[in-house]
């Protein structure tokens, strides 16, 4: 047909939350936007087609917009039409292509007078204003003179929307926190190790920003490895023109919370009393439990200390390091062992006396370069003696304290 | 001891350069084979260049020449370029997993090149277009699936089995408690070494499986393909029908 123009097909744009494609023909604007609704489950895609038209156009004709939803081409998912405006929505997949494609036709309506071999151009769009390009011309010729009543609808054009949406991350971690049992937890401990995938099952490229490593580098998963250093990282999933991103804050270890779990004394309660000390196990959870540290290696950097009796004998406890970690539930035990000494440490000439002496146990945990940092540099596990009764009890001193039963004395 | 020797030279030549670079660039011509890949993987954490690194690797050959070391030098370089931000060179990762696999390997080597191999493949195709991962799915699952073939193989369980903490102590050596109880620590160390190392093969069990899954849920259905394919390399009907089960429960995800 003489009257119709060329598709017109834009370049597609993707701007969510408003993305626009226009088409100009005349005084006519033909736009598209689309938006995503990532809140739904599954996801929705709403897409409108819209025009806009100057007072002569609508004074003149009819306009008639049809919406087209679609995953593949002549596959619909949904079809609206209006005279200025369309709305499509339908459930879509994340990681997927969609096309929004409006068609715009305009219908004019002639009554006059028609005289043989005239053209006549009902549409007539330079009449109006406007540039005038392409064909616009409905052109009809009469036979003989009449009346001509004539309604003709031309198609003007159509735009295309191309909609990449983008894939949907979902993770777990491989540790489930004692503080907080979701496993979809985004705030996670140095070094965890969290499986990545996308849902529903999409091949994409994996990269991190900030620290940390993915590994494999593409597909439809991959093992997220958090830095033993507090940051945030940025998992990406990219596909095509498109990626998602999901982010981590990685938390360090801040405390140590110790409780009693039992006591073990050194030996057979007395009389005769010939030895003091004491020896308790205790319940550690390192700080915060609603993160793991289960792939952080820690130890015990004890420095060494020394003390003098009561008798004015001469007492040391040597530099020693002790590697230790933790379960899944950041939990572990710690035993305290003053060892076995003569009573008559605490024997001062004239009485036996209280006294006390604290064995320093600051905590290191190993960085991604391998170099140990300090996090609880003031943990103490403390002995005491008490003159009354020789009795002894050994204490962790961490974020919190935690004493032993007093014990002893010994045969 | 022989090796030694012949990396001494490397290691005067670099002397130098130690003063310049830090002792991780000496390290390429010190230690053993692990150590020295070690060093490489490390300077590649750091950000130096694959290209060079590679070329480090690829002279390891020379002083370390039995199949096992040879197998491991090429995995390791793979490892490297299947690190991300590299992957723009998948082709590196198929070529050196491609020679990597021709050598005796580690089970946890040879898993983990299966699984880098069967990425950059996928690696490959994606970059020419998202679709074309579907098209060449058949390419991309062999290696998935070889390399869950190699955890069936070695008995390797589907979940995982607990790994407690390591005990902290406070008890001084010259208490007679000591020994015991620096025994009881290295048990636990070990049993927590054992653990993590089986959980670790546990965990490429998982994604293998998930890869493979995923991959054959997407786009049409290949079903037949995927029963085909898994039933021919794992010989194993209950995973075989486990494997098709999940891929069907994934694939109803998809909105289409």
């Amino acid at each position: 047909m003489n009257g119709i123009i060329k598709n017109c097909v834009l370049t597609a744009v993707l701007v969510f939350l408003g993305m626009t494609v226009q088409l100009h023909a005349q005084d006519i604007y033909l736009w598209n936007d689309s938006m995503l609704y990532q809140d739904e489950d599954p996801w929705e895609l709403a897409g409108w087609g819209n025009l806009t038209a100057s007072y002569d156009v609508q004074f003149y004709y009819d306009t008639t917009i049809n919406v087209y939803l679609m995953d593949q081409p002549f596959h619909y998912l949904d079809i609206e039409s209006g005279s200025t405006s369309a709305e499509v929505l339908a459930d879509v997949d994340p990681g997927a292509t969609y096309y929004i494609i409006s068609e715009l036709f305009v219908s004019a309506f002639y009554v006059g007078p028609c005289y043989p071999d005239e053209y006549y151009d009902i549409f007539a769009f330079w009449w109006y204003g406007g540039e005038t390009y392409g064909d616009w011309w409905y052109d009809f010729v009469m036979t003989e003179p009449s009346i001509c009543v004539s309604e003709v609808s031309i198609y003007l054009g159509n735009l295309i929307l191309e909609i990449d949406t983008p894939p949907r991350i979902v993770s777990s971690t491989a540790c489930t926190a004692a503080g907080n049992s979701n496993n979809a937890r985004t705030t996670i401990g140095l070094g965890e190790v969290v499986y990545i995938s996308t849902d529903p099952a999409i091949s994409v490229t994996w990269s991190v920003t900030g620290g940390g490593n993915v590994s494999p580098v593409s597909g439809t998963s991959t093992t997220f490895t958090s830095p033993k250093t507090p940051t945030t990282c940025t998992v990406h999933a990219s596909i095509g023109n498109t990626s998602s991103t999901k982010s981590f804050s990685v938390l360090a270890p801040s405390g140590i919370s110790v409780t009693l779990g039992s006591d073990s004394p050194l030996g057979d309660a007395g009389p005769p009393n010939n030895y003091i000390g004491a020896r308790s196990l205790f319940d550690c959870t390192v700080l915060p439990t609603t993160v793991s540290f289960f792939y952080l290696s820690f130890r015990e950097n004890i420095p060494g200390d020394s003390w003098t009796w009561p008798d004015s004998s001469a007492g040391s406890r040597g530099a020693e390091i002790v590697p230790w970690g933790v379960g899944c539930d950041n939990k572990t035990t710690d035993t305290v062992n003053s060892t076995l000494f003569g009573i008559g440490r605490i024997f001062n000439g004239s009485s036996y006396v209280d006294f006390g002496y604290s064995i320093r146990v600051p905590e290191e945990y190993q960085n991604g370069s391998g170099s140990w940092v300090s996090w609880l540099p003031g943990e103490t596990h403390p002995r005491e003696y008490r003159g009354s009764d020789q009795k002894a009890r050994v204490t962790i001193n961490a974020t919190n304290s935690a004493n032993g039963s007093w014990q002893g004395p010994y045969k | 001891m022989h090796r030694y020797h012949h990396s001494s030279f490397v290691s005067i030549m670099s002397a130098t350069a130690l003063f310049a670079a830090g002792c991780a660039r000496l390290c390429y011509g010190q230690g053993n084979l692990d150590e020295r890949l070690a060093a490489i993987e490390m300077q590649a954490s750091k950000g130096a260049q694959l290209g060079k690194l590679e070329t480090e690797a690829l002279k390891l050959i020379q002083d370390f020449r039995s199949p096992a070391d040879t197998g491991k030098v090429y995995a390791h370089i793979a490892f490297l370029y299947a690190r991300p931000g590299a992957n723009k060179q998948p082709t590196k990762v198929i070529a050196y997993a491609t020679m990597a696999l021709k050598y005796p390997l580690e089970l946890r080597d040879s898993v983990r090149i299966y699984l880098d191999l069967g990425s950059a493949i996928t690696s490959k195709y994606l970059t020419i277009g998202p679709s074309e991962c579907l098209s060449h799915r058949r390419e991309i699952v062999v290696p998935f699936l070889s390399g869950l073939k190699l955890l069936l193989d070695n008995g390797v369980p589907e979940e995982p089995v607990p790994s407690p903490g390591v005990m902290k102590f406070d008890v001084p050596p010259d208490a007679p408690e000591y020994q015991q109880i620096v025994r009881e620590h290295a048990q636990q160390m070990e049993a927590r070494k054992r653990a993590d190392a089986l959980n670790e093969l546990v965990h490429l069990r998982f994604v293998l499986t998930n890869e493979i899954c995923g991959l054959y849920s997407q786009g049409t259905d290949a079903m037949a393909e995927l029963q085909e394919l898994s039933s021919q390399i794992l010989k194993n009907d209950a995973v075989v029908i486990a494997l098709l089960a999940k891929t069907k429960a994934e694939r109803a995800k998809h909105i289409k």
